[in-house]
């Protein structure tokens, strides 16, 4: 377990490496040792890597790492594989906050009105699910399915509304997710500052939410109080995602990748392979914003990528099961 | 000392399923709970460990309220074992380790120590063979042992076991029920079990409980235990119900062969 933890590391630190050198400025490990050691080689090459492409490469390891970790935690809170962090609308209240922004409001107020919608929208599920007191994970997926729906009634209206020559194209880029606009350290000091806590509040609860697993019953007559640790692990990780959509707009399939990649990998405990998931995911979202920005002259949206990652491997993932069944039978 | 339980009302979705129920029990031995299907056993024990609100009563473990502690705190002193082990994707050791959880604090997770109690708790039921399975890949019964095992490590005085026995057959009936006993003496525990079988009870039980319309029955151990359970269960299971010369509980019913 110690080792595949290293190894993911080794693979992280290798997958940052790479798209700090790769991009439409190419820098060698060489010259971003010597940036890094305060001795540029030119100006510009100083200039590239400190505003342009170091701040992204750290956004989108940290982005990816919270999408994956918000993943693992939903699946384990929902003791089902399939949940992604979605599930209670937070990628769909964003969307709605920050399409409101892009129509009615200035441009600087995107990512907040994205993070306000997505957590607002979470807790307005949180209270519709508290009325349903027999059986609370249902309620919650219910009152997610309530909410994603209203949130896509309002996302179509705004779409509507919107003008289709001049914001429409706008929205729909925002809606297919992309690292493009990072420049600078403010959006990936602010995603950082609202991921760490949440991540190290997740880590710290590591056992208490597999203990979730069990079921309610199970988990208070071993100590916990479950609806506090459910509404913990579910705040936690619609921080994560919200802080991640309102920088980044939607990033797809993390959240359900990287989990899915350690449990074929055969680490399943949420205990033991945390910190695994939130490199992975880094390791994801990297590979797949480095494809964004060097495979075409024009920036091409991240979650194109990320969706083909996540089909590509369900379909492996798929054969997989059907070789294994094969063989049984 | 030991478990007390005064004028315990407990009502689910407006229907009332305990009604003023009290009754006793020592630190040690095992006690048994009767009563026909829907009479509130399930009830009573999820009452006990704090997971049902009680409308009214007290429930005190060795002279403390339980409605005063914590979870964590319920946690170590009652072991709670339901009647059906959900499956998880877990092996049967890593679930048995979960047993550590009461005395873990926040960042903590079950270390080399919990490991090596679980095994030992495996080793005492028998089970050691299934350490490595995944608790999804067994049977009802095996999964019921684990449950157990994971019990063991709580290290709770009080245990309380919804149905243990439900999907166990005849011999690990007996084998079960003979490992309890034998958990129960050596760590003077109390345990308290529902059961539908009230031969079990009269075999290995120390007091018997018979519940019926909310109300609570407590029966010790006698020389006529037997004849008194019969008088008892008579009236909820009707005249075909009968106790043998021999002392078993039997079913008067016309055979085929």
């Amino acid at each position: 377990m110690r080792k595949r933890f290293w190894a993911i590391l080794a693979i992280w630190a290798g997958m940052l490496v790479l798209s700090a050198c790769i991009g439409r400025y190419f820098l060698s490990p060489a010259e971003i040792l010597e940036i890094l050691l305060g001795n540029p080689p030119t100006k510009t090459a100083a200039s590239v890597f400190w505003s342009i492409r170091f701040p992204r490469v750290v956004l989108t390891a940290v982005s990816g790492g919270a999408l994956a970790l918000a993943g693992m935690v939903f699946q384990t809170v929902f003791a089902n594989p399939l949940v992604s962090p979605d599930v209670l609308g937070v990628t769909s209240g964003c969307s709605v906050g920050a399409v409101f922004a892009l129509l009615f409001l200035p441009g600087w107020m995107m990512p907040f009105c994205a993070f306000a919608a997505g957590i607002f929208v979470v807790m307005f599920a949180l209270w519709l699910a508290s009325f349903v007191r027999h059986n609370r994970v249902l309620g919650l997926v219910l009152a997610g399915i309530v909410v994603g729906s209203a949130s896509s009634a309002v996302l179509m209206l705004l779409k509507f509304l919107a003008d289709p020559e001049r914001q429409l194209a706008s929205i729909e880029y925002w809606l297919m997710g992309s690292f493009q606009n990072v420049s600078g350290w403010e959006q990936t000091a602010a995603v950082t500052v609202l991921t760490l806590p949440a991540a190290l509040l997740l880590y710290g609860s590591r056992f208490r939410i597999k203990l979730l697993s069990l079921g309610d019953e199970q988990a208070q007559s071993l100590g916990i109080r479950p609806g506090l640790v459910r509404l913990l692990a579910v705040g936690c990780s619609t921080v994560l995602v919200a802080a991640v959509v309102s920088a980044a707009g939607v990033v797809s399939w993390i959240g359900l990748l990287a989990p899915h990649i350690l449990r074929l990998c055969g680490e399943k405990d949420i205990t033991k392979s945390i910190g695994g998931c939130f490199f992975t995911g880094g390791i994801l979202l990297m590979a797949a914003d480095l494809c964004a920005r060097a495979l075409s002259t024009v920036e091409i949206p991240v979650s194109i990528f990320t969706s083909l990652f996540g089909a590509v491997f369900l379909c492996g993932l798929l054969l997989r099961t059907e070789k294994q069944k094969g063989g049984q039978g | 000392m030991g478990l007390s339980v005064e004028n315990l009302s407990v009502s689910l979705a407006g229907k009332k399923i305990l009604d003023q129920v009290s009754f006793a029990l020592p630190e040690e031995g095992i006690f048994f709970l009767l009563g026909p299907n829907g009479a509130g056993k399930s009830t009573l024990l999820r009452a006990i460990c704090g997971l049902i609100p009680a409308d009214s009563g007290n429930i005190c473990w060795n002279a403390q309220p339980i409605s005063k502690l914590s979870p964590q705190e319920i946690a170590k002193q009652i072991g709670y074992l339901p009647q059906n082990i959900q499956s998880v994707e877990m092996t049967a050791e890593e679930f048995a380790m979960l047993g550590a959880a009461p005395y873990l604090k926040w960042g903590e997770v079950p270390c080399e120590l919990h490991r090596r109690q679980a095994e030992a708790a495996l080793e005492l039921l028998g089970i050691s063979h299934l350490a490595k399975r995944q608790l999804n890949r067994m049977s009802g019964g095996e999964r019921q042992l684990t449950a157990l095992a994971r019990a063991l490590v709580q290290n709770a005085p009080l245990l309380l076991l919804d149905e243990p026995t439900a999907s166990l057959d005849v011999k690990r009936q007996q084998d079960f029920l003979q490992t309890l006993q034998k958990v129960v003496k050596r760590g003077q525990k109390a345990a308290l079990l529902s059961v539908h079988d009230p031969n079990l009870a009269l075999t290995y039980g120390d007091r018997v409980l018979v519940l019926r319309n909310g109300k609570i029955k407590l029966l010790s151990a006698s020389p006529n235990f037997g004849e008194q359970l019969c008088q008892i269960l008579k009236p909820l299971y009707g005249d075909n119900f009968t106790l043998s010369a021999d002392g078993y509980f039997y079913w008067k019913t016309e055979r085929r062969l």
